[in-house]
This record gives C-alpha cells, structure tokens and sequence, in this order.
C-alpha cells in the first residue's frame, strides 16, 4: 500500500489489515462528529469516536488506530494531556496524532508531541490533506519505534 | 483573520476586507431595500471551487428568484446549479420543521459549498410560532454552521428594534443592514453595518445604487482623524480674469481654496471659468463640478466670450462633470470627484455651487464634514479649488451658511450686484489666507472677451 492510502496496515502495522484505515476522533460537538465521519469516510478510512480523553489510551492500545484526531477541549483529559499520554506509552508512540481545534494552539500542540495539527472548523479539503500528510511524512520516517 | 470577498469591492473596502470566512451573518432591511441582489452578487463572486448553496423558504418561489435573478449582469445563467446550487426548503418548512437542520446537514454533504444563503430566514422563523422550539432549532443550526467551514447569510425583513430582541441576532457574527431613505421626493439607498465581530468595519451610512450589475456602493466620505501632512507650495497662480492678481499678491497660492460669494448673475461661474480656462492655456488640466448649467447652455457661456468649447473641454484640458441637482448625492459626487481629480491629474478645481452640495447633504454638520475632507484632500494634492456659493441678496452679505463654511477656505472673494440706474457689479477680497491682498471694492465688467476688474475702487 502507499502511506497515503486509507486502507490496509498503517506505518508501524496499526490499522486492520484488508480493511480501510481505522481513525481513532476524540470530540464532543455533535455537529462536528457528524462532518468529520462524513468526510472522513468518504475519502475512504474507518471512523470510530471515543467521548472523552479519559477513555481514548486504552481504546488506542487495543484498536491500534493510524492516526488519532483529538480536540483540545474534551470531556475529561484534555486533547494535549491525551497527546503526551500517546506519546509517553511504547505502546502508542508511533500511533499519528492530529490535533484538530478550535484554539488557536499549533505551538503548544507540537510541544505535546502532536504530528500535525489543524484549526476548526471542519474544511474537507483541509482535514483530508492533513490525515494524508501525516500518513505520508509517517511512511518516510520508516519503521515504527515500538509496537506492542 | 480570513475573509471572504462580498463580491463588490466597495463593500469589502466597508468591510475591511470582506466577511470573516467562517462566519454567520444577516442582512436585513424592509421589502425592495436590495437584500436578495446583495446575496445573488455574493453567491455569484465567488472565484474559489467550492459552489454557493442558495436556499429559499416560503418568501419568494424559487422559481420567481431565479428569473428576476437573470436581470443581472453578475448572474451567468451557465453557473446555476454549478457554482450557485439553488434549493428549496419550503416544502420542508411547511411538513416537516424539525428536520430541517438534518435538512442542512444533508445538503452541506451533498454540495460541499463555500458559502450558504438563506433567503427568508425571517420567513422561516415565522412558520415556527412556537419560541422554545424555534430557539431549539436555530442552536443545532448555529451549531452546524460554526461546525462546518463556510460563511452564511440569512436575509430576513428584519427591523431596527428586533435586532436586541430576536435570538438569531445574538447568534449573527455580522449584522448588515440595507435601508431606503426619502430625500425629497426621491428615494435614497443607504448600507449600513451594524455589527461585525472580531472585526472593524467603516461605519455609518454608505449610499448605493441598485444596478444592472449588481449594487454600486459608495463608501461614506469620512473626515481624517488628523489632517494629511503637506508641504505649502509657495507658488501663485494667475485667476485668468484680468485684472483680479494684483489684489491678490500675483494670484492664488497653489493648493489653497477660494470661496466665491454672490448672488445670481454676480459673475461666481464666470470666475471660475475664467480660473479654469488660464490652466488649460499654462497646461493645468481642471475639473469643473458643475450642477446648474448642463453642457449645452455651459457651451453656449463660454462661446458668448468667444472661447471654443471643443479647444478647452477634452483630455488633458477641462474635464466637466454634470449632475443634476435634482439627482444629487453628495457621497457619490464626491467619491466621483475624487476619482476624476486622480485619473485627470486634475490640478485646478471648481465646484458650482456649494448650495446645491448642501441641499444633497442628510445634515448640516455632515456637510461640513464633506468641505473640511474636500480642502484636506486637494490640498495635499496641490490642487487649487474654487468654490462657488449663491448669497440670498444681491448686497454683500455672506448669510448663514457662509459665516459657517469660510473659516475653511483660505480666500474668500465677495460679488456685489448694484442697480442704481445701470447694473454694477463689484468684487472684493474679504480674505487671502498667507498673502497681501487689497480689501477695496473694484468694479466687475464682462466684457466680450471675459472678465475684467477695473483698477479703480468702485463707491459702495
């Protein structure tokens, strides 16, 4: 598969094998849910939400998504503490992380370890090319640095 | 922040810069007031890829809107249902209200557009009498269109007092309002903005024309909040009227203004058709703004000295602008005035005559704010102006509106017309601001050649 495409194993094996891409969304704006799935799965992945921050590590490690899209502001830990918290556990590390807000909050979403990140609201175009980016800039880096 | 263009650049200007991208705005104003042309001119500007969603509810069939809508220069019958995707919501209203924002969440999906109007969303609102539910309604569709990347309008026949008291106010980032004011026995269009969030915007009333290609607005004319720094230029300009420089230290200052006071048939247009004319002869194109004489009889004026109209008036020479006072606009006079000066070089200016300017102005002080922003500008442009002003006797008496409007003017000449058994007519210099002048009362002659000032001081 080429890094850019929504289906089959991520960079690092995460994903499902033979099925489209699996994203991981952490947001509580329905509205914002309803257009992220749209667009998201029509350009051709998998969507599946998680309510709150609290809940999102152990949905990661046993989903083992490509990319989590988080907002900042969510119920519980918020989208940065979610973000260290992917990135401080072998298990997770490699899993892409997009930031996806409404705050203007590029600089502090990298220092978290954030991939990408992206402003609100939600724009196909933008949103689309962000996850594609990841997943190229994912395939150049090579191999994962650890799975579980 | 990111905006997105109105589709008419005199209204981006208003806006400074156009609407903010992701933004929820209405456009208000009573029935003919131009909403719905504002909106199509919008829809149809767009130069991204992404469509317009134009929905109408139970105001106007759709059917209504899009044949009036090809009236219009801006709507190219070839981008409807391409680049402008018209729908109807009104079967929906009417059956079923509550799924109206699945309604529009269906469509965004389906279109993908860069902007959404709604086109009555007053309309719409009134098919919901029931408060709580509208109020339910209008969250979950503010809560969509914060969600999804697009600017939306709603035009509704919204008044003055609803904006503090109906709930889709509280939700508009913008509020722009379009209004018909009488002025006389006419009818004047104004836009005004009324809010627009996170952004600063030209305020006031701007006037605008409803034409075949769409609105032409004309941006308020504002005083500068500190007088345009210029260098004086110490160089004189002859007057073109024999005889007058000598009372005037060897002519006009360049970049000063003149105020010309006189009752009619005193000579005021005759100066400064003379002042114009000696530009063209030393290569100073000028501008006349004249709002009595239309081209024919001004023709006719200037042939009776013996001048060729078709030798002063063209290209590079003397540019005149005609309107009638009947029709007069002062935001779109001066607007216009402003742009000939610049695309003319225009380095000699009469207006003729302040009265009728004043008369076009909504007030008296905005009138002065109109003179005041005319003298900074032509003066930082080196541009010498005259003004003419009728007096209401044929004495030499200013009146009221000369008492108030003089202080602006650098020199201010007085006509007088005596009829003691033969018709005299006299010229004074009352002020030459910077300049030796000679105060005493000369006769004024016409002669067939022009103006004449004779050196003896004529008896009150």
């Amino acid at each position: 598969m080429t890094a850019s495409s929504p289906s089959g194993t991520g960079p690092d094996g995460t994903g499902r094998a033979g099925a489209a891409a699996l994203i991981l969304v952490i947001e509580r704006d329905p509205h914002v849910r309803a257009l992220e799935r749209f667009f998201l799965e029509d350009a051709g992945y998998t969507v599946e939400f998680c309510d709150g921050g609290d809940s999102v590590i152990a949905r990661a490690r046993s989903v083992r998504p490509i990319i989590v899209v988080t907002e900042i502001l969510i119920p519980g830990m918020d989208g940065l503490s979610v973000c260290r918290a992917l990135k401080a556990d072998p298990a997770t590390e490699s899993i892409l992380v997009l930031v996806f807000s409404v705050l203007a909050a590029e600089d502090r979403a990298r220092e978290a370890g954030a991939d990408g990140f992206l402003r609100k609201p939600v724009n196909e175009t933008l949103l689309i090319g962000a996850v594609e980016r990841l997943l190229a800039d994912g395939a150049q880096e090579g191999p994962p640095r650890g799975t579980n | 922040m990111e905006r997105i263009s109105s589709g008419n650049q005199v209204i981006d200007r208003i806006l400074m810069g156009g609407f903010p991208a992701q933004s929820i705005n209405i456009i208000m104003g009573e029935p003919g007031s131009g909403k719905t042309i504002f909106a199509e001119q919008l829809a149809f500007g767009r130069p991204d890829g992404r469509p317009a969603l134009y929905l109408t509810t139970v105001s106007e069939p759709l059917a209504k809107i899009v044949t009036y809508l090809q009236e219009y220069t801006f709507a190219d019958p070839a981008h409807i249902g391409t680049r402008v995707i018209y729908e109807s919501l009104a079967g929906l209203l009417t059956e079923e209200p509550e799924r109206l924002v699945d309604s529009l969440m269906s469509l965004i999906k389906q279109h993908r557009p860069g902007i959404i109007v709604i086109d009555s969303f007053k309309a719409m609102a009134e098919l919901i009498p029931d408060r709580a539910r509208w109020r339910r309604i209008l969250h979950d569709m503010a809560g969509v269109l914060t969600a999804y990347d697009a600017a939306s309008f709603w035009i509704g026949e919204y008044t003055a007092d609803m904006v503090s008291t109906l709930p889709e106010f509280a939700v508009a980032d913008g509020v722009l309002e379009l209004t018909r004011q009488q002025s006389g026995t006419r009818d004047d269009r104004y836009l005004r903005v009324i809010k627009l969030r996170g952004s600063d915007f030209l305020a006031g009333y701007h006037f605008f024309r409803i034409k075949q290609d769409g609105l032409e607005v004309f941006v308020r004319v504002v005083t500068p909040d500190a007088p345009e720094v210029y260098a004086p230029i110490a160089e004189r300009l002859a007057s073109g009227v024999n005889g007058l420089d000598e009372m005037i230290d060897a002519g006009w200052l360049r970049g000063t203004s003149t105020i010309v006071m006189g009752p009619s048939g005193a000579g005021k247009t005759a100066l400064g058709l003379h002042f114009l004319r000696e530009g063209v002869a030393q290569g100073e194109p000028g501008l006349l703004v004249n709002f009595q004489e239309n081209p024919t009889q001004l023709a006719r004026i200037i042939e009776s000295w013996g001048w060729q109209p078709d030798q002063l008036i063209g290209p590079g020479q003397l540019d005149i602008l005609y309107t009638s006072p009947v029709e007069l606009q002062i935001d779109s006079i001066v607007t216009e005035v402003f742009r000939r000066v610049e695309r003319g070089r225009v380095r000699r200016l009469v207006i003729d005559a302040l009265g009728d300017l004043e008369r076009s102005a909504r007030d008296s002080s905005r009138y002065r704010d109109y003179l005041y922003t005319l003298n900074q500008y032509m003066a930082a442009r080196g541009v010498t102006t005259m003004f003419t002003l009728e007096t209401p006797d044929r004495h030499e008496s200013g009146g009221g509106s000369a008492r108030e409007i003089s202080p602006m003017s650098d020199n201010l000449l007085l006509l007088g017309m005596q009829l003691d058994g033969e018709l005299r007519r006299t010229i004074r210099v009352l002020k030459s601001r910077g300049s030796a002048h000679d105060g005493s009362r000369r006769q004024l002659r016409i002669s067939p050649s022009g103006l004449v000032v004779d050196r003896s001081v004529a008896s009150p």
